[in-house]
Formats: C-alpha cells, structure tokens, sequence
C-alpha cells in the first residue's frame, strides 16, 4: 500500500525570532553551509557552486540565485519573493515550508528532490525540470508551468489552480489526488497516467479534447 | 434442450441436424432449439421474425442473407460467413462467434448483450443502433468499421482495435484508453468527456 498524501493547505513557514540582513550584497556558499535567519535582500548569488547548503528561516526579496548548482540544498520555514532561480539546478533538493510567490524559475532543475508544505504563487516556472520530486502538501496558484517537465514526479500531495500547463509532462506521473483546477492543459504529455486525478467540473471538457488529441482521437459533431 | 451434468451448458450432441435446404424463400416465424447446422448455405436466405435457441452453425453461409427481427439465444456459430448480410432488428444475446467472417456485414438495431466476439475481425463491419452490453470483444480488430449508437457498457475490450473507427453516438465508459487503441477514431465531443473518465479521474 502507497504513501497517503497529507490532507489541508501547507503549513507555512514559521517565522524567525530575529532576522540579519545579509550583510556583503554578493555573498559566497560554501559547501555544507547552514544559513539561519537571513535576509537576503537585492542579494546576488547567481553562478555560485556549493552542495548540502541549508537555509533556516532565510527570507528572499529580490536575490538572484540564476545559474547557480546547489545539489541537495535545503530551504526550511523560508519566503522567496520577487527572485530570480531560474536555471538554478538543485538535484535533491528539499524545500520545507517555504512560500514563494512572484518569482521567476525558468529552467530550475529539482529533479528527485522533496517538495514539502510549499506554495507558488504567480511564479514563472516553464521548463522546469521535477523528474522524480515528491510533493507533499504543495500548491501553483497562478503559476506559468508550460514544459514542465513531471516525469516519475510523485504529486498526489500537488494541487494546481490557475496555472499554464501546457505542454507539460507527467509520464509515470503519481497523481492520484492531485489537484487541477482552471489550468490551461493543451499539449499536456502522459496524461494516460491522471489516473485518479481530481479535475475541476470546469475543467474537463478541454481535458477531454486533450486526452483526446493525445490519443489520436477525432473529436467531430455527429452530422459531420 | 438438456442441460449437460457438469457444466450446466446445453449439451451439443443432443442437438438435432437440421437438413440445410429449409430455408428456401422466405422464412417467417420459423422456430428451432437444440438444433444443429452445418455447411448449411443460406446464402441470399430471407427470414422474418424467426427463433434459434441453444443452436450451433457450424460453416453456414449467411452470404447477403436479409434477417429482421430473428432472434439467436445461446447460439454458437464456427466458421460462418456473414459476407454482405443485412440483420435489422436482430437480437443475438450470448452467442459465440468462432473465425467467422463479417466482411461488409450490416447490424442495424438489435440486441448483442453478452455476445462473444473476442478476437474477431469486424473492420468493415457497420453496428448501428445495437446493445452490446457485456459483450466481449476482446483483441477484436475493429479498425474503421463503422459503430454509430451502439451501447458498449461493459464490454469486455481490453486488446480491441478501434484505429479509424467510427464511434460516434456509442457509449464508450468501457473504453480505456490504457488497452484499447483509438488512433484516428471519430467520437463526438461528449463522448471525449467519457473516455477520460475511463481514467479513473474524480471530478469534483
């Protein structure tokens, strides 16, 4: 018997005693480095390389972390907004309680990492790389998702509103119980595997076109 | 009609061989059980409203044969030929069907409840109007016949081979999208809506 996706909205991040702005504008990671409530503010750490950082209670407002490699990175009770992670790779990276909204992350790479209690809020997360992630109790809201890529992602515990999905994947995709609702699906890939999806009522119809058209179906009028 | 101790079928060799010319002219109202057909050539045979309960054609020539309204119950056909036949209104409730041949057949209304048809080649024949409830039509090859309005719930279809069908107006529920090729079939845009139910997705 599979793991039961926790039920209710994520937790959110739990909020520091006391928080440090970051004090040098372009800071080095080292490796194994544990970050605790930080402010990271106009801060940029584009191109840096370093494994097994850890933030505690950090806070992004418009950082950079654009092209940097920090496999097996962990963000916990942190808020991310208005940043720049796009072409961030983080190979089993874990995000715990995090909040991210207005951010741009094209081209991330999580792939088998753990996506716990997160939200994504207005983000822009295309070409996004999630191959065999976990996602426990995590929501898109209004998020531009189009070539993501779900492939073996397990996202029973993801739900997504209002997100762009198209062309998206999710070939051996877990989804039963995930969530879809208003998002725009067409070109969406594996859809064979939505087995226990849940889909918004408003949703189905061009749900139905697109399993449609992935399959080869013709949809036509009966008097045609 | 007996049936047999241990399976609790009709036994086939009770039945009775039923000499093959009685079916010259027209056939109206004819009745047969546990009645027995082979070679029989009824080709061009008209019949009308007639009865076969628990009969078995073996090799029989339905060739442009014209059945309305005929009523096959628990028959069993092997090697028959259906070649350009018409069965309007026809009812063939738990038949069995064994390498027979449905080229340019014509089903138009009629029961197929429960019908066995696994493996059969069915790609030029045309259903329309038909119940085919719980028939089996697994591994059928089915690719660009005709199967308007016909009822397919729960039919048994995993293998079947539907690329190029027509099957507009059917009720697809059964259709799993996993085991059943659709390439290039035609559905209308409800039936769209069936098909990905079939995966088992909530909606709510």
């Amino acid at each position: 018997m599979g793991r039961r996706p926790r039920q209710g909205p994520p937790r959110p991040p739990a909020a520091p005693a006391d928080i440090q702005l970051a004090s040098d504008p372009q800071p080095d990671l080292e490796h194994e480095q544990t970050v605790e409530a930080a402010a990271y503010y106009d801060v940029d750490l584009t191109n840096r390389l370093a494994e097994r950082v850890e933030f505690f209670q950090c806070r992004f407002k418009k950082a950079t972390l654009a092209g940097s490699h920090l496999a097996k990175v962990r963000f916990t009770d942190c808020l991310v907004e208005t940043s720049d992670l796009s072409n961030l790779r983080a190979e089993k990276g874990t995000l715990e309680r995090v909040k991210l909204s207005d951010c741009r992350m094209t081209g991330l790479a999580w792939s088998d990492g753990l996506i716990s209690d997160a939200t994504f809020t207005d983000c822009k997360i295309d070409l996004t790389n999630w191959r065999f992630a976990r996602f426990d109790v995590v929501t898109f809201e209004d998020c531009n998702l189009s070539g993501a890529d779900f492939t073996d992602a397990d996202l029973r515990g993801a739900s997504f509103t209002g997100c762009d999905l198209s062309g998206a994947q999710f070939h051996n995709a877990k989804m039963a119980g995930t969530r879809f609702r208003t998002c725009e699906l067409e070109g969406v890939g594996g859809i064979a595997n939505w087995e226990g999806a849940i889909v918004h009522p408003d949703d189905l119809l061009g749900l139905s076109y697109v399993l449609a058209g992935a399959l080869g179906i013709v949809v036509r009028e009966t008097d045609r | 009609m007996s049936p047999s101790s241990d399976t609790g079928r009709p036994a086939a060799a009770r039945r009775r061989l039923v000499e093959h010319d009685w079916f010259e002219g027209a056939n109206v109202g004819l009745e047969f059980a546990d009645a027995q057909f082979v070679n029989a050539d009824l080709t061009e045979a008209v019949a009308e409203r007639c009865v076969f309960i628990n009969c078995e054609f073996v090799g029989v020539r339905f060739n442009c044969a014209r059945l309305t309204d005929v009523r096959f119950s628990s028959c069993r056909f092997a090697g028959c030929n259906f070649f350009d036949a018409v069965l309007t209104g026809s009812d063939l409730t738990e038949c069995s069907f064994d390498r027979c041949s449905f080229t340019g057949t014509e089903i138009i209304g009629g029961n197929w409840q429960s019908t066995g048809l696994a493996g059969a080649e069915l790609g030029t024949v045309e259903f329309r109007k038909v119940g085919m409830q719980q028939a089996n039509l697994t591994g059928a090859r089915c690719q660009g016949g005709v199967f308007v309005e016909v009822d397919f719930a729960n039919a048994a279809l995993a293998g079947a081979d539907f690329t190029g069908a027509d099957l507009r107006g059917s009720v697809l529920t059964a259709f799993d999208p996993r085991t059943v090729e659709l390439d290039r079939a035609v559905i209308t845009s409800d039936q769209a809506v069936d098909i990905a139910l079939c995966l088992n997705m909530s909606v709510r």
